[in-house]
């Protein structure tokens, strides 16, 4: 059968229980995947800030076992789900099969109530990758 | 021939935090599958909520796939709310099964159950 080129989404999930919290990042990728053309991520459900965070935490992404660093950027939050445009930060990073994706999110502690207590909360990383199919 | 068509599913959910399964099939006089968006009753509703698809068994959206991704907001024309393929992705539509899991993400805004979630496909013939 004909391989050919299709889009794989990877979405990889980070909880966060307490302010000021490092969650270590290390996943081996699927081997068929080929190349990672984007990076996007987002707080998953809704949070009671009362408030849009600018920078809720931020994340740092390495590829091929370290040898790439393409990607470290914050993350916020809105109280409104829905943006303009849901853009991916725009990458071409080819992959290394059964290389690991490493990398940290770091939370920034400004994930609270209006009491000023520290929420829970979780963070989808989505890659947009290619893969062999 | 007609090149463009939005094709529409609609799914009924009846309750906070249910899983729907749902299947249908892509119009089968246009070749490919371009855009995807997806409508709930009101923005707050995408808070969770998540979109898992499959189009003749290839994933498109995994499961957990947030279906905030695959909307936008009113200040938005029509036609950029469209979550697009890249043009040499090919997506068969030419009557392809397709099947799915909607979750609702249980977010409690005062929204009325059941609703209605709507799926925009736009399909393209070249």
């Amino acid at each position: 059968m004909e391989s050919k080129e299709s889009r794989r989404f990877v979405i990889l999930p980070v909880d966060v229980t307490k302010a000021g919290q490092i969650i270590p990042l290390d996943r081996e990728l699927p081997a068929h995947l080929i190349v990672c053309k984007g990076i996007n991520a987002t707080v998953k459900g809704f949070l009671n800030t009362g408030k849009d965070i600018q920078h809720i935490g931020e994340i740092s992404i390495l590829f091929n076992s370290g040898e790439i660093h393409p990607f470290h950027h914050t993350v916020g939050y809105s109280l409104e789900p829905l943006r303009k445009k849901n853009n991916f930060f725009e990458l071409k990073e080819p992959l290394v099969p059964n290389y690991h994706i490493n990398g940290f999110y770091e939370d920034a502690g400004t994930s609270l109530d209006v009491k000023g207590n520290f929420l829970p909360y979780s963070v989808n990383i989505y890659l947009d990758c290619k893969a062999i199919v | 021939m007609k090149l463009t068509k939005y094709q529409i599913i609609k799914v009924k959910v009846d309750s906070a935090g249910q899983s729907v399964k749902f299947s249908a099939e892509t119009d089968k006089l246009y070749q490919k599958v371009q855009g995807i968006y997806v409508s709930l009753p009101k923005d707050t509703s995408h808070f969770g909520s998540s979109l898992e698809l499959r189009i003749s068994e290839q994933e498109i959206f995994p499961e957990g796939f947030e279906t905030k991704l695959l909307a936008a907001n009113q200040s938005s024309s029509p036609n950029e709310r469209f979550a697009m393929f890249d043009k040499d992705e090919v997506i068969e539509a030419k009557g392809s099964h397709m099947e799915g899991r909607f979750v609702d993400g249980g977010f409690d805004d005062g929204s009325t159950f059941p609703y209605t979630m709507n799926i925009y496909l736009k399909l393209k013939n070249e």
